[in-house]
This record gives structure tokens, C-alpha cells and sequence, in this order.
């Protein structure tokens, strides 16, 4: 991969993984410095970065990896912010929609979050969400199933218990 | 409320922060070269690993000599800080020492046993980037007690965090000490077994000596083989490890269930009569090497051996059959290290079971297997020498870079099997020199097992 392969692609997938990884962690900033890293790391590793059929989705599970990681966050909670990082938007004001659903994801266990996640926002079929989270087809349909019904009770004010929150 | 799964599909946040493309690739750059250069550290910790036996070997405490001269240790309740020149960061170059709690975040399922300490004094470092990140804390607690208490709380917590709790991240296990570690280590595997070539592996590991407690992280890439990570971040802290024994006695926590790296013992109804272990002269003919700051310990039935030494990531003593009895002894000294351990079995056959199992053990290991992946790591190699006789097998384990071995001899007589075990300044290309060195402790020792056959020798 060349530089300018490296920056169109950085260019191009940064937002869009960052929005990704924000909706399965619910921390938009700790997204954003999971998806910063895990460029890096690609940019490390560009000989095997290069052979990869689907590059976002290394950056994608790389970034995960990094956010559910207790060191990463005891490390985020220390450091003070990088001077090198360039503000590229204004923080967008909190969208009442957007906040509920956030709030609502992060009460569903993960491996539900990451599915609904990789199924209805990075839009991967099936076979890929179970490729990439490395468990059989069955048990995706399980979790989407669940995470679905579990994400509609938690969002409707007249929902009972959550019981469809279980982990799968 | 509107429909959540539309939604979902329509979330999209913008970033607020990030890097130019040129200052990513000038940090991936970076790393490349450092991880290009990382296996030069290796170096210093196979030395560090011979230097630290000797206050590795005192963790299982000793209940038929004496208890070590109280010089040994400084009275534990007197020290109201860590010592300035405690190494925190040993090995870790570039790292941020600071006097602060970096472990505080420590979480298996929901529970952070490190999060409400109030230690007398803490001392942390820190490193991070690429494929090494490490953070080290070491508490100062009131007492030894507390330290103990804690290590127990933390290991209790992880053992609690199984697969299947929705609170889990990945899977958890905990790994007992061994002759490198006397503490405890906590692997979590984030990939849950699955190959990754990120660091998505995280080995806890734990000790605590009279009021000290040291804790530390390491991320690697060690899914599916977390046993390598164990042994390679053990091998790092030795260093810090032989530290510790300085502000106190290693304090080795108790087991709620079964490890598979633990080598259980036969019922106790099998541990009679010929079962048991004589109670042998192993330490006869030991150089007293205490002016150096050397130190003999046993015979013992309670010191940490080999059971629990991993070849290849596999226990070099099998499960089955079950050891009805064992007695060890050791001498240390600057740079060196012996260890001669006899386990009983309950007949010679069960005794012969054993011994191929182990030979098969190491044999698989041979010629060279390294370790996998992660941060600073040391590799291990492992070479088997002929020994010219069916039931004795000599093997080495040595870093793959730099100083530190050891050569072990294995040998089976009657319902025993007899291991001697010296550890120096080897690398792989001159381990063979401290053959015979290991040959004349073996004669000493081998007839004492005659007490162990049907017929003496």
C-alpha cells in the first residue's frame, strides 16, 4: 500500500469506522483514539495491510479490541491529549434520538451491541458478522434476534423488562 | 420514539479530533522500527531470571527445616516506602515511573479489587506503543496480610469471571507460579482463542511479598497460546520479581478450584506405605554459597519445583498418573541456581508412565520452538542431549537471544523420578558446557533413590 492508497483510505474510513466503533463501545472519544491507533498499526504493518481483502474491517476489529481492553481505558483516563490531533469538527450538539439510542446499546450485552453494530450499521451480511466476531452463523441470527427485541424494549417507554438482554 | 434499528442504520458520528494522514504514517513508521529492534531485550531478562531464583524458590515456604534467618527479609512492618531504588521499570526503557496507581482499573467482570486501596506508597511505570504496552504497580500495603488479602481478592475475582457472565470480555484463566513466578498470573484473552496478530491477550501477574504487591499487565499476542505469554512475561519480571523477595516473603495465594497447570496430588488414601517420599538428604553436597547472598532451602516437601514448568506451552509433568509425594531441595547463589526434586509415584510402573510422558513432553518441544508474539518478549529454546541411558533424559532451556538456561537432568528409578536442575549464565550454543557439572550432582543424589525400589540398588 502506498502512501497515497494509505491516505485516500484513512481519508475515506476514519469517520465511518469511528461512527462504527462509537455505536459498540458508546464513547465517541474513546472511539475516536481506538480508530486513530488502529491506523497507526495498519500503517505499521502495510505489507500485510495490503493484502487484506477488506482493510476496514482489520481496522475495525483492531480498534474494538483496543477499546474493550481495561488497559486502554486506564491509559485514556492518564494521558493528556495529543497535541498532534487536528479539531476537524465542532462537537455536533447531543441529538435526543441519537443520545437514546446510545444509552440504549450500551445496556445490551456486548457481543449483541457488536452484532446489531456489524449487521445494520456497517452492513455486513450474516456470514461476515460471523467471520468477524468468530462465532457460527446460528448464533449471530441468535444475537441480532435478541439484541433487536432487547434495543425496541429498552427505547419504548411503555416496554416491560428487558429479558431479551441475555447474554447469548 | 422513532424505529431504533433504522436508526442504527442511520448512525453516523463525526469525528471531532484526529491525526493527519502524514502524522499516522510518521507514528506507524515508528513503531515498525521499534518493534524491528524489540527482540534485543530479551538479553537482560534471561540473566535476570538466574539472579532472581533463588527468592523464587522460598514461595512455598518450608515446613520441615528451619525458617530462613530473619536477615533474609527486612522486617516487613518497619518499611513505610518503597525503597527509592526499586525497580519498577527494569527492562522497560522510556517508560513513565510514576508515584501513582496505574492498576486501579483492574476489572474481571465487574469487580475491581484494585480500585479502593489506600496503600502507605505505590510506584508505577508505564509503556506503551506498538507491540509493547506494559504497566507495573507495586502497593505498600499496612501490612503482609493485606498484600496477601488483595492478591487473593484479585485472583478470587478473576476465577469468578467465566465465560457465560454477560460482564465478561474474554476468557479468563488463571495460571499458578512456578519456580520463575512465585506469584500468581491472570491471563484474558480478548480473541477468545481466535489468531491475531494484534495484541489481544492481556497477562496479569501478581505477587505479593511481606507488604508489597506488585501488579502488572502485559498485552500480547498470544490467543490460543496463552501459556507463552505467562511464561514470557514471568520471564520479564524476574528482575522485580527477585526485588520483592527484599520488602518481604512471597505470599503464593490459595487455589478455589482446579488449575489445569496445577499438578494435583493422588488421594491421600494412595499416600501410605510406599506412596511416600523418604525423607532424603537432597541438599547433601550443596556449596554454601550465603556470603554471596546465596541461599539453601529444604528439603521440603513445599517448595516450588518443576510441577508446574511449562515446555512449549505444555506442563512438563503430566497429570496422569498423580505424584503420591514429593521432597525438593535448592542452593542459589549470584547467577546460579540448583533445584533437585524427588516425585514419588505409587508403583514403578505409574513412575515409568510419568517419565515417558515427560520425555514425549520435551521431545515435542525440540529442536527449537519459540514463543509467540507480544511485547518484549523472550523465546525460549529447548534442546534434548543424548544420556545414554532409557530411563534419564538431559534437556535445556535456554532464551532464544542473550544469557540464561537451564539443563536438567530427569531420571527414573524404582517409584520415582528424580529431576536436578541448574540454571547460570548459558546461552544455547554453550549450555552444553555445564553438562558435567550437572552429571556430578546427579551422582550424588541418584543412589538416594534406591530407598525408593523393591529391591535397593
Amino acid at each position: 500500500m502506498t502512501e497515497e492508497e494509505f491516505d485516500a483510505f484513512y481519508d475515506a474510513s476514519f469517520a465511518r469506522v469511528t461512527s462504527q466503533l462509537h455505536a459498540m463501545i458508546g464513547d465517541r472519544d474513546e472511539a475516536q483514539e481506538c480508530v486513530q491507533e488502529a491506523f497507526i498499526r495498519a500503517w505499521s504493518r502495510r505489507k500485510q495491510l495490503a493484502d487484506l481483502t477488506h482493510p476496514e474491517a482489520w481496522i475495525r476489529t483492531t480498534a474494538y479490541r483496543l477499546a474493550v481492553s481495561r488497559w486502554r481505558r486506564m491509559r485514556l483516563a492518564r494521558r493528556p491529549p495529543d497535541r498532534a490531533l487536528h479539531e476537524v469538527a465542532p462537537s455536533a450538539g447531543p441529538d435526543e434520538n441519537r443520545v437514546a439510542l446510545i444509552a440504549a446499546l450500551r445496556q445490551l450485552p456486548d457481543s449483541q451491541r457488536r452484532a446489531l453494530v456489524l449487521h445494520h450499521l456497517c452492513d455486513l451480511p450474516v456470514q461476515q458478522v460471523a467471520e468477524e466476531t468468530g462465532v457460527p452463523v446460528g448464533t449471530v441470527k441468535a444475537r441480532l434476534h435478541r439484541g433487536r427485541a432487547a434495543l425496541t424494549a429498552l427505547l419504548d417507554a411503555d416496554a416491560g423488562p428487558t429479558q431479551g438482554a441475555a447474554h447469548v | 420514539m422513532s424505529d431504533p434499528i433504522r436508526d442504527l442504520e442511520s448512525f453516523a458520528t463525526t469525528p471531532t479530533v484526529r491525526l493527519d494522514a502524514a502524522e499516522v504514517r510518521r507514528r506507524g513508521d515508528a513503531r515498525r522500527r521499534r518493534r524491528n529492534v524489540g527482540g534485543t531485550v530479551a538479553v537482560a531478562v534471561a540473566v535476570a531470571v538466574i539472579a532472581s531464583t533463588g527468592a523464587v524458590l522460598a514461595a512455598g515456604g518450608d515446613d520441615r527445616s528451619d525458617p530462613p534467618p530473619a536477615t533474609t527479609s527486612p522486617t516487613p512492618s518497619v518499611l513505610e516506602q518503597i525503597p527509592a531504588d526499586f525497580p519498577i521499570a527494569a527492562g522497560l526503557e522510556g517508560a513513565e515511573v510514576s508515584r501513582t496507581a496505574a492498576m486501579e482499573g483492574l476489572d474481571y467482570c465487574g469487580t475491581t479489587p484494585l480500585g479502593d486501596l489506600a496503600p502507605r506508597d505505590v510506584r508505577s511505570a508505564a509503556l506503551s506503543g506498538g507491540e509493547t504496552s506494559e504497566i507495573r504497580t507495586v502497593y505498600l500495603l499496612p501490612d503482609p496480610e493485606s498484600a496477601a488479602k488483595v492478591q487473593q481478592e484479585v485472583v478470587d475475582a478473576a476465577r469468578r469471571c467465566t465465560d457465560g457472565d454477560p460482564r465478561d470480555s474474554g476468557t479468563v484463566a488463571v495460571h499458578d507460579g512456578d519456580a520463575a513466578w512465585p506469584g500468581v498470573s491472570i491471563s484474558e484473552d480478548f480473541a477468545r482463542g481466535a489468531a491475531s496478530a494484534e495484541p489481544s491477550v492481556e497477562v496479569v501477574n501478581l505477587l505479593a511479598a511481606g507488604p508489597a504487591l506488585l501488579v502488572t499487565s502485559s498485552y500480547g499476542s498470544w490467543s490460543g497460546d496463552v501459556a507463552s505469554g505467562v511464561l514470557d512475561t514471568r520471564a520479564q519480571l524476574a528482575t522485580l520479581a527477585a526485588a520483592m523477595s527484599g520488602l518481604g516473603t512471597p505470599s503464593t495465594p490459595g487455589t478455589e478450584q482446579e488449575d489445569p497447570l496445577l499438578l494435583p496430588e493422588a488421594p491421600e488414601s494412595e499416600k501410605v506405605g510406599q506412596g511416600t517420599v523418604p525423607d532424603l538428604d537432597l541438599a547433601q553436597g550443596f556449596v554454601d554459597m550465603s556470603a554471596d547472598g546465596g541461599e539453601q532451602l529444604g528439603p521440603s516437601a513445599q517448595l516450588t519445583g518443576i510441577d508446574r514448568t511449562l515446555v512449549c506451552g505444555q506442563p512438563l509433568l503430566a497429570q496422569q498418573p498423580l505424584p503420591t509425594g514429593r521432597l525438593l531441595a535448592s542452593n542459589s547463589g549470584p547467577e546460579f541456581l540448583e533445584l533437585r526434586q524427588v516425585i514419588g509415584y505409587r508403583d514403578a510402573d505409574a513412575a515409568k508412565q510419568a517419565f515417558t510422558e515427560l520425555f514425549d513432553t520435551v521431545s515435542a518441544c525440540t529442536p527449537k520452538k519459540a514463543g509467540r508474539g507480544g511485547a518484549v518478549m523472550a523465546s525460549r529454546v529447548w534442546q534434548v542431549f543424548g544420556s545414554g541411558d532409557p530411563d534419564s533424559v538431559v534437556f535445556a532451556d535456554t532464551a532464544a537471544e542473550g544469557l540464561g538456561g537451564s539443563l536438567y537432568r530427569v531420571s527414573r528409578k524404582g517409584r520415582a523420578l528424580l529431576v536436578v536442575m541448574q540454571s547460570g549464565e548459558w546461552s544455547t550454543d554453550t549450555i552444553g558446557g555445564g553438562l558435567s557439572d550437572l552429571d556430578r550432582s546427579n551422582a550424588v543424589v541418584a543412589p538416594m533413590l534406591c530407598a525408593m525400589t523393591e529391591q535397593g540398588c
